[in-house]
């Protein structure tokens, strides 16, 4: 087996062609073995700081943060583990985990790659095939996606300058003309 | 010396916005009053955590948790306990109830009430609702009428604020109203619609109790102007809308005349059997679980509808051992509600051009117009319902990574107009409909808990499928498209307008209360909150236990003046 530092292009490549067929292997090996102290999820025990880094990296493909023009309190990968280990109905948790599992081994089933060590247009790419594939990580992406668009959507700037929104409006027009 | 310290010239049971208005009554005009609530304290601007909170601040964005959801399956369904109200709802599991048939009963155990998180829609009975029972035969007639209550509306709207526009319906009678905020194009294109197709249904401003103008009473009780922040459930800091925390209660504790005593559980009434009267209260402290006794001449018990019922059904003597005033079995039955399950969406498509800025705390109001000058459908009573039209705004959540970013950033307004309505239906105040004590089981404070008994019957449903039907063709004449009509399922009690189990009516055979609220079997108890409704109306209630309220506490207060209570 290769090391992920000297893996060529386009070995990269071959793999993101073959995501289709990669998908369906489940290799839990590389992930039980860490020693990373845990972050504390309780719907997630067996999670990971690792795997904290790849949601946070997943969510910033997806929607990436604008700290200049759309600051937001906490980064947006801890948001969306909140929001899924928080309030995420049984549905959406076994989403998660399955999703989580399956996209590890998508791109490459022993993890010789890591989706990290991708370039960004391989990350795009990657996640472009995935979003139409129909599958569990489908699922998982969306999931993500989903509190993606509620931590930017409900972000001070996004709401004031986007959706006209006003903490304390102190009156109403009912016939502005746009 | 200890019953001395505990005696009061009158007890008020509950400190929400009924017991609230009898307090303050009474402390006002001199009498020592002692206003019990089960719950903690909430003062005024002190104890409103989430207040000045922005929707970015919310740790969940105001979504409650999963777990929060599996343990409160029940006030989970109420639309306003969320993450930044949930503090001031009861949790399923610290106040269990019976249910014989599906119930939601939604309840705020805290000075103030479920004040702090209500609706805060104001609409006046007319005469056709008070005379409603006495026209169709169905439950006892009032002995009350709306001239009896005319004044009291009137006094009570000019303390609270109530923002309106004089109509001039008969169906819905004006009162002492603020300024109203605009109407946007598409609610009075609605209203002008209906006027040109139809002669008995209007589309008003919905009238809510809001501070829109100042005037010295309002800034005599320290409370502002409403800023349309609409997160009233919160608690405003300016006092924008009406509470009992930030009007009734600070008012009557200035007299002096007030004792506020929170975390009291109200046992039982007390009857005396010598002097075949009630001679005060049995209080268990919520939190030490201690047992006391408080004395007065005068027991006002508002507690909110159930929980009234409840302590007259805990209330055994010799003289009562079927409850308070409970001689003929009536205690606890003919419940009531409204009906919130039909709701009704569509778009319209006429003002492109125009959209609205800001916001406001009420939406638009159709008055009953089924059943009102005669019987004319094959259920009884009628309904009303709320209307409202906001600007769609269409954003394309496509993609990801920069063409998501891109998409957010393009989000507009499209010219379409969303448009609803929802049904607020009279439901009958059935015998069959009713609440008991259960025999064996207790809640923590050794209080029987409350058994619930009620549910729909046949009349809802029709009444149901009428609004789905006369909707239809309302939103079809104005022009609107794409309509959708929508059975809820809401459970009873989810509309949290529960009435009835204590009723006024003129035949104390048949009723509970008189004309002034009075036990007929013992006549220094009164019972003012939902408990005491013969009938449900359409209205939302609260304006009407607020006035009623008023008005027995008055009549109290005369008839003490008096030597006769």
């Amino acid at each position: 087996m290769e090391r992920i530092g000297n893996f060529s292009f386009m070995n990269r490549r071959k793999a993101i062609q073959n995501v289709g067929f990669l998908t369906g292997s489940m290799f839990l090996l590389p992930y039980a073995c860490e020693q990373e102290p845990e972050l504390v999820y309780s719907n997630f025990p067996l999670f990971k700081r690792k795997d904290q880094t790849l949601v946070s990296l997943l969510c910033n493909t997806i929607l990436a943060e604008d700290p200049i023009n759309f600051p937001t309190t906490e980064n947006r990968g801890q948001f969306v583990m909140t929001m899924i280990n928080d309030c995420g109905s049984p549905r959406e948790i076994s989403i998660f985990v399955g999703g989580m599992e399956a996209f590890k081994t998508s791109l490459s089933p022993t993890h010789e790659l890591d989706f990290a060590n991708l370039t960004p247009e391989e990350q795009n790419k990657f996640l472009e095939h995935q979003f139409y594939a129909s599958t569990v990580v489908t699922e998982f992406l969306n999931l993500l996606k989903k509190y993606c668009l509620l931590h930017f959507e409900t972000s001070e700037n996004y709401l004031t300058q986007y959706l006209n929104y006003e903490f304390m409006p102190g009156r109403y027009l009912g016939r502005v003309a746009i | 010396m200890k019953m001395k310290s505990n005696t009061f010239d009158t007890i008020v049971v509950g400190a929400g916005m009924s017991g609230g208005w009898a307090a303050k009554e009474f402390s006002e005009q001199g009498f020592k009053t002692l206003l019990l609530e089960r719950g903690p304290n909430v003062e005024h601007l002190k104890d409103y955590p989430t207040t000045n909170m922005k929707p970015w601040e919310f740790k969940h964005r105001g979504r409650l948790t999963s777990q929060e959801i599996k343990e409160n399956p029940i006030a989970s369904r109420c639309y306003a306990f969320r993450e930044d109200a949930k503090h001031f709802f009861v949790k399923d599991k610290e106040h269990p109830y019976g249910q014989v048939k599906p119930f939601d009963w939604i309840r705020g155990y805290q000075v103030g009430g479920k004040s702090i998180m209500w609706a805060r829609q104001v609409q006046r009975w007319s005469p056709f609702d008070f005379e409603g029972p006495a026209r169709d035969g169905f439950a006892v007639d009032w002995p009350i009428r709306y001239e009896d209550l005319a004044d009291w509306y009137t006094y009570v709207e000019r303390f609270v604020g109530v923002s309106g526009n004089k109509d001039g319906l008969d169906v819905l009678p004006d009162g002492d109203f603020l300024k109203p905020w605009e109407s946007n194009v598409v609610e009075d294109y609605f209203s002008q619609q209906m006027k040109k197709h139809y002669k008995d249904r209007h589309v008003i401003y919905g009238r809510c109790a809001h501070l829109t103008e100042s005037k010295p009473i309002f800034v005599e009780q320290g409370r502002g102007l409403c800023m349309s922040r609409r997160i009233c459930q919160r608690g405003c800091p300016l006092g924008g809308y009406f509470n009992a925390n930030s009007t009734l209660i600070p008012w009557a504790l200035k007299t002096g005349n007030l004792t506020l005593k929170p975390n009291s559980v109200v046992h039982s009434v007390l009857y005396d059997e010598t002097e075949q009267k009630a001679v005060g209260v049995r209080v268990i402290d919520s939190e030490t679980k201690k047992s006391e006794d408080f004395f007065a001449k005068v027991v006002f018990v508002t507690a909110a509808t159930l929980n009234t019922n409840l302590i007259l059904l805990n209330s055994k003597s010799n003289r009562f051992p079927n409850g308070l005033g409970n001689d003929h079995g009536l205690l606890g039955k003919h419940i009531a509600f409204h009906n919130y399950r039909a709701t009704i969406h569509a778009e319209y498509d006429g003002f492109p051009e125009f959209t609205t800025q800001g916001a406001k705390p009420t939406s638009h109001y159709v008055p009953r117009f089924r059943n009102v000058y005669k019987q004319e459908t094959d259920f009884l009573r009628g309904y009303a319902a709320g209307f409202g039209a906001q600007p769609v705004r269409e954003t394309n959540r496509e993609g990801f990574g920069d063409q998501l970013k891109s998409n957010l950033l393009k989000t507009k307004e499209n010219g379409l107009w969303n448009v609803n309505s929802h049904m607020m239906g009279e439901t009958l105040p059935k015998e069959t409909n009713r609440v008991s004590l259960d025999a064996d089981v207790k809640d923590a404070w050794g209080i029987p808990q409350l058994n619930i008994d009620v549910d729909y019957d046949e009349n809802d449903e029709k009444m149901i499928q009428d609004f789905f039907e006369q909707f239809t063709e309302m939103f079809s004449k104005a022009g609107f498209t794409n309509i959708r009509t929508n059975d809820n399922q809401r459970r009873p009690g989810n509309d949290i307008h529960e009435m009835g189990g204590v009723r006024m009516g003129k035949d104390p055979k048949t009723s509970l209360l008189n004309k002034w609220n009075q036990l007929y079997n013992c006549k220094n108890v009164f019972v003012t909150d939902g408990a005491c409704m013969t009938s449900t109306s359409t209205q939302n209630p609260s304006l009407t236990f607020m006035a009623i309220s008023a008005r027995a506490a008055n009549f109290a207060i005369s008839q003490m003046k008096k030597g006769e209570l």
